[in-house]
Parts: structure tokens; C-alpha cells; sequence
């Protein structure tokens, strides 16, 4: 899909308007901050990353010529920084869900409040921290893709023009991916009732 | 099928993915199996807290990038470049279509002797392979990757001798893909002449997003510097809908044609280098995906 006022929009930023640079920020980056924030699981590391990725943007944008659609060509952009700084500092991304405060102290991360769904029990807090570790113990490749189409809700196609691959290979690896994602939360939710099982007990010493 | 085989369907119905025949498939399955119902339920649950994640950006984000970007308007690099390269990801049938319009090459085609005359004043343009008409004829090219449509080329189509496809190096897997013009087209009809030259690289996404703006747009649109004639214009948007089918074009459509096959591997490189000859021409290689052979497809809709 062509969505022409995007193209003007993205005229008037390649040509160096950057008030229409940052129409293009405003619309884009809570996608792309929830995609560096899925791939580093750090906030911080989201946001600096998703700023590295906007400024590539801005210095690129003269070599955008509508080849792909941008936001399929931002999605790539993002994932590869994301990618490349997880390669970078080589190491498992932090599982965080603390950030420090102003003053070093480390504070619990505000996990938005889900609201309940109609048919199903409200998605607790815990269930969402639950989610956020599952999500990082995934290998990089299921966290991508299951965050390109869960978090962005993009297409199949759109998915396999990102990443490069096929779009039957899209899908046999998204289900890879949710039933890795499922089995470790089945295990976790596991652990986690065992835990508070025995917590009542004098505690399981697993820090959940 | 077992069990495990549907998981793929069952994930294909989460994203609304499935075809018809899948989806019927697994809906058949589900009705008498008890584990994938509760596997279903277990994904649609993850699903939704996965959706229910998504946390809104730092609220300083916004301000911290447009910080680094500088207010003044930023003097447009490639103000001064004449070609347009678009290559986009939508996919026409099996094959990807890259499709190179040339309008008003910036050369005349004539006696050797100017060609040489250009050919000095224009190197990029020479690296690319010359063709000289008697080995063109004879098919003997070098076995670059891809063999650019060189105005010697163009000579030699005015004296008809050469014909559709000659120019492809069997020995360099040129021919890998589908698609090559079983008959002989005319080539360029016309004489070149040195005014608004534009080169797209085509598939249906970029041509249908450049066809959406006015030839003043485009004119204003800095890569294609001011160079869209009106009528020239009108011959491009003519020029869409033939080429969506460019196997089946005609001599009777009144457009020139060439098509190269290459196979995917060298895809990227054979547009670049189709794309480099033109000086200024920028192309974005990551834009190409998927499959197995290309076909670069140069249509002359100089009137």
C-alpha cells in the first residue's frame, strides 16, 4: 500500500525539511522503541537505539528513493542496529525490569497496567514481567520476528521483505517462535507456582 | 498430519495468515482435537499479552532525536542528479521484475565516431561494457554480470542487426531465469537526444508510487531535477500497465524493450552496475528480496 501522504511527507524530509522529519519520528517511534525494547530488553539501551536508528534515518534519507515502502526499510534498520549492538556487546541482553533513577538507585521498571480482556482473566503485572523474561531468554532470531509481527503487527510480507526471507519461511519460523515462547512460559508459570508454594515454606531462593 | 504439523496453521490463523484451504484444514482438525483447542487458546493468550505490552517511548525520545538534526534546511545532496532508480518489493508473479526505463539517454545515437566523442566526455558511462555492433551481433560479450544497454547498442538497433537478447552471455548464467523475448523486438527506434534522461528501476510499488505524483512533483522532487516533460511524462504513465506485462509487449505498443534475465544471486550486482553507468544514479540493493532469477527490463518511451 502507498500511502500518499507519507510519500509527501518523506519528499519534504528528504529533501532536509526537519519538521517533517520528525512527523515521520512521532509516527514511527513507539513501534520502534517497542522493537528495541523487545530485542535489548533495557530501556535505556531502546531508547538510545531507537535514536541511533531515527539519525541513520535522517543522514540516509537522501538515499531513500521509495525503492521499498519506509517503513519497511526503518523496520530493517532498526532490527540490524538492535542486532548489532546485541552482537557488539556480546552478551546475553540484560534481563532487566529495574532501571537505575537519577540518583543510581535501581527502581523497578512501570510496566504499563494491561486492562482486562472480555474473555479471558486480566493479565496481571506478574504476568507481564513473566512475558518481558520469556521474550529475552528467546534466541535472537524468534525475538525478531515475534516482535516485528506481534508488537508492529506487521504483514507476513512485510516481515519477509525486512528480514530478507521468504514468506513460508515467516511463518514456520513465527510458529517456532510461539511455541518456544510457550513452553517457557509454561515452564515459568510452573516455576513460579512451585516457588510461591514453597515460599510459604521459607522460600525457594529462585529470584523471580 | 500429526499434531505438530498444525502448528504452523495454528499460527497462520493468529495472524490471519492462513489461505483458505489451510484454514479449513486446521478448523476440520480442531474439531476433534482437544490438545491443538487448548494450544490454540494458549497462543491466543500470549498473543494478547504480547499486544497488551507495548509501552509507550520515553517522552523525551522525540525531542532527544530531533536535537541532533540541524533546523537549517540541509542543501540536497543530489540536487544535481538526473537518474531515479526505484526498486521496490512488491513481486509480480514468481519472477521479480526490475524494469529500467530510459528515456532520452544522454547520448546521441549516430556514427562511432560521436559515441567515442561521448564515450571520453563520459566515463562512467564507457565502463560499462561496449559494445561494439559486430561482436554484439555475434553475442560475444564479456561476461560481466549483466550487459547494459550501451548506446553502441543503440547504433546497432537502427541498422537492425541486432536482436533481442543477443547481448546476453550464455557462459555467465545470464539466461538463468525465465522470461527472455522469444522474438526479435525492435529495438530503440528513435535517435537519442541528450535532454531529460530518467532511469527507474521498477517493480510494482515504486513505479506505482512514482506514477502517483504530478509531472510538477516530480520536477520538484530533487533527484529527478527538473528534467520530466510533460509529454514524456504521459508516455511513463502509458508506459505502466504495458509493462506490468512486459513478456507480452508489442512492437505495436510503440515502446522499445529489452529484457536481461539474471539470476537472483547477481541481481543486486547487475542493477547496480545497469544503475552506476548513469553517474548519479543511487540504488538501494537491501530493497530486492526473494527469488530465483530477475529480469531487467530496459523500455525506451522516448516518443
Amino acid at each position: 500500500m502507498i500511502d500518499i501522504d507519507e510519500i509527501k511527507v518523506i519528499k519534504r524530509a528528504v529533501k532536509g525539511d526537519a519538521d517533517a522529519f520528525e512527523q515521520l519520528v512521532l509516527a514511527y517511534q513507539t513501534p520502534i522503541y517497542n522493537l528495541c525494547l523487545r530485542m535489548t530488553g533495557n530501556p535505556e539501551d531502546a531508547a538510545d537505539l531507537s535514536q541511533e536508528t531515527f539519525l541513520k534515518v535522517w543522514k540516509s534519507l537522501a538515499s531513500f528513493h521509495f525503492e521499498a515502502a519506509f517503513s519497511t526499510w526503518l523496520y530493517r534498520l532498526a532490527s540490524n542496529t538492535c542486532l548489532d549492538h546485541i552482537r557488539s556487546v556480546k552478551r546475553r541482553p540484560q534481563l532487566s525490569l529495574t532501571a537505575e533513577d537519577a540518583d543510581g538507585e535501581e527502581k523497578a521498571i512501570d510496566l504499563p497496567d494491561p486492562s482486562p480482556l472480555p474473555e479471558e482473566a486480566a493479565i496481571t503485572k506478574d504476568e507481564n514481567e513473566r512475558l518481558a523474561r520469556a521474550i529475552q531468554s528467546l534466541d535472537e532470531q524468534h525475538r525478531q520476528i515475534l516482535t516485528l509481527r506481534a508488537i508492529n503487527d506487521l504483514s507476513y510480507a512485510e516481515i519477509a521483505d525486512i528480514l530478507g526471507i521468504k514468506e513460508g519461511t515467516v511463518k514456520s519460523r513465527l510458529a517456532r517462535s510461539r511455541n518456544a515462547l510457550r513452553k517457557i512460559l509454561t515452564e515459568s508459570g510452573n516455576d513460579a507456582a512451585l516457588c510461591a508454594s514453597k515460599t510459604q515454606k521459607g522460600g525457594c531462593g529462585v529470584e523471580v | 498430519m500429526k499434531c505438530e504439523e498444525y502448528l504452523p496453521l495454528i499460527s497462520g490463523h493468529l495472524d490471519g495468515e492462513n489461505s483458505e484451504i489451510e484454514e479449513r484444514r486446521l478448523q476440520e482438525h480442531l474439531k476433534t482435537c482437544e490438545s491443538c483447542r487448548a494450544l490454540l487458546s494458549e497462543m491466543e493468550r500470549n498473543e494478547a499479552l504480547l499486544k497488551e505490552s507495548i509501552v509507550a517511548p520515553p517522552a523525551d525520545l522525540t525531542e532527544r532525536i530531533m536535537r541532533e538534526v540541524p533546523k537549517e534546511k540541509q542543501t540536497a545532496s543530489h540536487r544535481g542528479k538526473r537518474w531515479i532508480p526505484i526498486a521496490a518489493s512488491g513481486l509480480a508473479a514468481a519472477a521479480l521484475l526490475a524494469l529500467v526505463v530510459l528515456t532520452n539517454l544522454p547520448f546521441l545515437g549516430g556514427a562511432g565516431s560521436k559515441d567515442a566523442a561521448m564515450a571520453e566526455n563520459a566515463p562512467e558511462y564507457t565502463s560499462l561494457t561496449a559494445v561494439n555492433p559486430a561482436e554484439a551481433a555475434e553475442g560475444a560479450l564479456s561476461s560481466d554480470a549483466m550487459k547494459m544497454y550501451a548506446p553502441e547498442a543503440a547504433v546497432v538497433s537502427e541498422t537492425g542487426s541486432l536482436q533481442y537478447g543477443s547481448g546476453l552471455d550464455e557462459s555467465s548464467g545470464l539466461n538463468a531465469g525465465a522470461l527472455p523475448p522469444t522474438e526479435p523486438l525492435p529495438r530503440f527506434a528513435g535517435r537519442y537526444v541528450q535532454t531529460s534522461p530518467m532511469l527507474i528501476v521498477w517493480n510494482a510499488d515504486g513505479m506505482q508510487a512514482l506514477s502517483a505524483f504530478t509531472p510538477e512533483e516530480l520536477n520538484e522532487y530533487a533527484p529527478f531535477s527538473a528534467n520530466v516533460v510533460p509529454s514524456l511524462y504521459e508516455r511513463f504513465q502509458a508506459a505502466i500497465p504495458l509493462l506490468r506485462d512486459f513478456d507480452r509487449i508489442s512492437p505495436a505498443d510503440g515502446f522499445g524493450i529489452t529484457v536481461y534475465t539474471v539470476p537472483y544471486e547477481t541481481m543486486i550486482a547487475a542493477i547496480d552496475e545497469c544503475v552506476g553507468v548513469y553517474e548519479n544514479a543511487i540504488y538501494y540493493p537491501a530493497a530486492i528480496t526473494t527469488p530465483n532469477a530477475c529480469s531487467v527490463v530496459l523500455v525506451d518511451i522516448s516518443e
